[in-house]
């Protein structure tokens, strides 16, 4: 590999579940409708783009309570933290316009 | 629509909105301020009750309304915790770890200075002289919860 989008995830392609990705990469956790609002799209749109990383192992679901409520709590997997630190990894060495093989960085992170 | 080879400027437009996520999440850290406010508020205002209401010599009826508002304010303040931190959407590790390290860091304060204050003999409420030394630990006992409250409200 001598360019560094070979490093880049497929699935991180699409710029709505990039924007999750990103929003997640920063939380602990956050809320479902947190990031529909934060990503601005709709319940229905999110929740396929959900879905589609939840499978891909990248995210968790997590249901729960509060206030007598139902809510939805989404949070990265340790496999979609790495996989966001690669994928932005390969981003910088981009930015830079850098095409020797890009550094990959293995920290994970909740920040 | 997918983008697999982004230009450098694509690129750098992604690492800046990966910034802009960063720092809407450390701004929703800040509903932790007030539950460590209130948290200390109502710890030192408890304190101040129990040194400044008689526990002798008062009528019967006082006795449980000493009680029942010191009751009140814990109990108030555990619900608005609990309301608190219900309304908090997301938070970063960053945050969470500095909210849990505030809450331990006061109860081992608290555990130090009820052992030392009771070894010394002033932790003793109801006393004119000593519930000075009671109320100001209790101040001393909140400074992890304002110092935290000071580091989530001014992180970014």
């Amino acid at each position: 590999m001598s360019h560094p989008r070979h490093l880049l995830d497929d699935l991180l392609g699409h710029p709505v579940r990039f924007s999750i990705m990103a929003l997640l990469a920063a939380a602990d956790r956050a809320e479902f409708g947190y990031v529909r609002d934060q990503v601005e799209v709709s319940d229905s749109v999110l929740s396929k783009q959900v879905s589609a990383l939840q499978e891909e192992g990248y995210l968790k679901v997590h249901k729960g309570y509060v206030n007598n409520r139902g809510r939805t709590w989404l949070s990265l997997t340790g496999q979609g933290r790495r996989t966001f630190e690669r994928h932005m990894a390969a981003l910088r060495e981009i930015a830079e316009g850098n095409p020797a093989p890009a550094r990959v960085h293995t920290r994970v992170s909740g920040e | 629509m997918s983008v697999q080879d982004p230009s450098p400027e694509g690129a750098r437009s992604a690492l800046i909105e990966v910034e802009l996520r960063r720092a809407a999440v450390h701004a929703s850290n800040r509903l932790f301020q007030p539950v460590l406010l209130v948290l200390a508020g109502l710890w030192v205002a408890g304190t101040i009750l129990i040194v400044v209401v008689p526990s002798s010599g008062v009528p019967a009826w006082v006795g449980p309304i000493e009680g029942f508002v010191l009751e009140g304010l814990l109990g108030g303040g555990i619900v608005a915790t609990f309301l608190l931190l219900g309304r908090q959407r997301a938070h970063s590790r960053t945050g969470s770890v500095l909210f849990s390290a505030s809450i331990a860091a006061w109860f081992l304060l608290m555990s130090g200075i009820r052992a030392l204050g009771s070894s010394a003999g002033w932790y003793v409420p109801g006393d004119p002289l000593r519930g000075v030394h009671f109320v100001l630990s209790a101040v001393i006992c909140v400074a992890p919860l304002l110092i935290g409250a000071l580091v989530v409200g001014r992180r970014r």
